[in-house]
């Protein structure tokens, strides 16, 4: 209660907002109008680049190495370094973290309309003892790229499919236990489009073929995510279905997916909520239902202070009535272009959470 | 509550309420791992074989039973193999697996190392491990 009286505090009090990525709504934008790819995340095009030194921090040059080099048209090149410290209190038991959570490069080589776009970077690590750097290497994606002005677009190799709110966070429920998680990208082909008023995207994909390559389920199957935009463009709602089949089981997802800026209030929210059957190959056909959701609103309460918070569910069996559930509160504080401190508060815990968890992680972040 | 508040909680509600009620979930070894191990414990930071922390991977079903339980899945137990690792078969009560689960051993004082370290799994499937242990821990 007291913390969500904090947050009620913060969010009333602030003053003015400006443009963020993750309002996807607020300048009429959408993830591919800030990052080179259509699903987001990664390489931020010239535009993005503009809006991080302009108006989403305090100031500076958002342009590549702060804009005393730039690199030929035919190549751009990028990089995301993140430490962490985390405070985290389990079930009487306290732990204190510091860790290199994200060391990647990102390289896009091509021209506008055809391109090849790779990261690698180095896996990060909470807890020792750690792998060789060596076996640390990861290209989480890698692919060729073929988009036309229109918005249209088709590319093959390493990446996630589009679907569900595509949070950066890759612990959030939605993204943790549905196949979203770190390094659980798969290989495929997807085709897209993005239009004034809606966005479709379809993606066929199959596992890695090298066990090494990261982690999670290997599956094979497909995925759609179809958004329509209405209320002048600040409000969108999607339908998204994903069909994935491994040896040990097959999963149905279904979901829907909603966005909300109040132009007013200068508030966005996001949320989205998917039930996925999951059919068991060794278990006499045994099937189970699973339930993930999100809900999240966040504000800018000054020129590169964004505050915001979440709820988070997950329920593994949902006849066994049995959840995990988390409520988190973020403060990023954008004090130049390309820094970012970031302190996120979570309290998670199963049923009445008369045992939580308690994290508290501060990252600081540095974009090339 | 309001007409769109209403509408949300209709959207879960039905959503849910398409779920067939069946059979409770089986306490078998190959379901335990595809339901539970494999996607709360072999994350890419964890217990994957990419990342196998503390030499633990337990990415596939065969491989982390033998980890597990000291046993090869599909053989007979054998006097000389290890007679135990983080699981007691047949008994969860003195399984370190359990104690790891429930942040308490047997006696019911805290116990380190708690796993998961991201969030503790739910009650019902903790039950269903320590059921499927108190079975005898069988790798079917």
């Amino acid at each position: 209660m007291r913390l969500t009286a904090l947050l009620v505090v913060l969010l009333v009090a602030a003053r003015s907002a400006d443009a963020y990525p993750q309002f996807q709504l607020s300048q009429s934008e959408r993830c591919s109008a800030c990052h080179l790819s259509p699903g987001g995340g990664g390489l931020l095009n010239d535009y993005g680049r503009n809006e991080a030194g302009e108006t989403l921090s305090r100031g500076g040059d958002g342009r590549f190495l702060h804009g005393i080099w730039e690199p030929p048209s035919w190549i751009r090149l990028g990089a995301d370094l993140r430490t962490a410290t985390a405070f985290k209190y389990q079930a009487r038991e306290r732990e204190l973290l510091v860790f290199p959570m994200q060391a990647d490069s990102y390289v896009r080589l091509g021209t506008d309309s055809v391109s090849f776009n790779a990261t690698l970077g180095v896996r990060g690590g909470a807890r020792d003892p750690q792998p060789p750097l060596i076996e640390r290497l990861a290209s989480r994606e890698h692919y060729l790229m073929y988009e036309r002005p229109s918005g249209t677009y088709v590319r093959a190799g390493r990446f996630f499919p589009i679907f569900g709110i595509r949070s950066q966070d890759h612990t959030a429920s939605v993204r943790r236990y549905l196949g979203f998680s770190t390094l659980e990208e798969p290989y495929g082909v997807a085709i897209g489009a993005v239009r004034t008023s809606w966005e479709g995207h379809v993606s066929a994909f199959v596992p890695r073929p090298v066990e090494t390559l990261g982690s999670g389920v290997k599956a094979k199957g497909v995925v759609a995510y179809l958004e329509r935009r209405f209320l002048e463009d600040t409000a969108a709602l999607a339908g998204q279905a994903r069909l994935a089949v491994s040896p040990d089981d097959s999963r149905v997802t279904v979901g829907v997916v909603g966005k909300r800026w109040f132009p007013a209030a200068e508030i966005m929210l996001l949320g989205e909520l998917d039930l996925q059957r999951q059919a068991f190959a060794h278990s006499g056909g045994t099937t189970r239902y699973q339930l993930a959701a999100y809900g999240g609103a966040s504000r800018f309460v000054a020129r590169g202070w964004l505050v915001g918070a979440a709820v988070h569910r997950w329920q593994p069996d949902v006849r066994l009535a049995s959840a995990r559930d988390a409520f988190e509160i973020n403060v990023q504080y954008l004090p130049r272009a390309h820094f970012e401190l970031h302190l996120l508060t979570r309290i998670g815990g199963s049923g009445d959470f008369d045992d939580p968890a308690v994290l508290s992680l501060l990252q600081l972040h540095y974009y090339l | 509550m309001t007409p769109r508040s209403n509408m949300c909680w209709l959207v879960v509600g039905l959503m849910t309420s398409c779920v067939p009620a069946g059979d409770p979930p089986p306490a078998h070894w190959h379901y335990l791992h595809a339901a539970i191990i494999q996607p709360s414990c072999a994350t890419a930071a964890c217990h994957s074989k990419l990342a196998a922390l503390a030499g633990v991977d337990l990415s596939d079903a065969e491989g982390a039973y033998l980890i597990l339980t000291g046993r090869v899945c599909g053989a007979e137990p054998r006097p000389q193999e290890a007679p135990r690792n983080f699981i007691t078969p047949g008994s969860s009560e003195y399984s370190e697996l359990m104690y790891q689960l429930r942040g308490t051993d047997s006696g019911g004082r805290p116990y380190r190392n708690v796993m998961p370290r991201d969030t503790r799994l739910p009650d019902a499937e903790i039950e269903l491990i320590a059921t499927w242990i108190d079975g005898g821990a069988p790798c079917d």
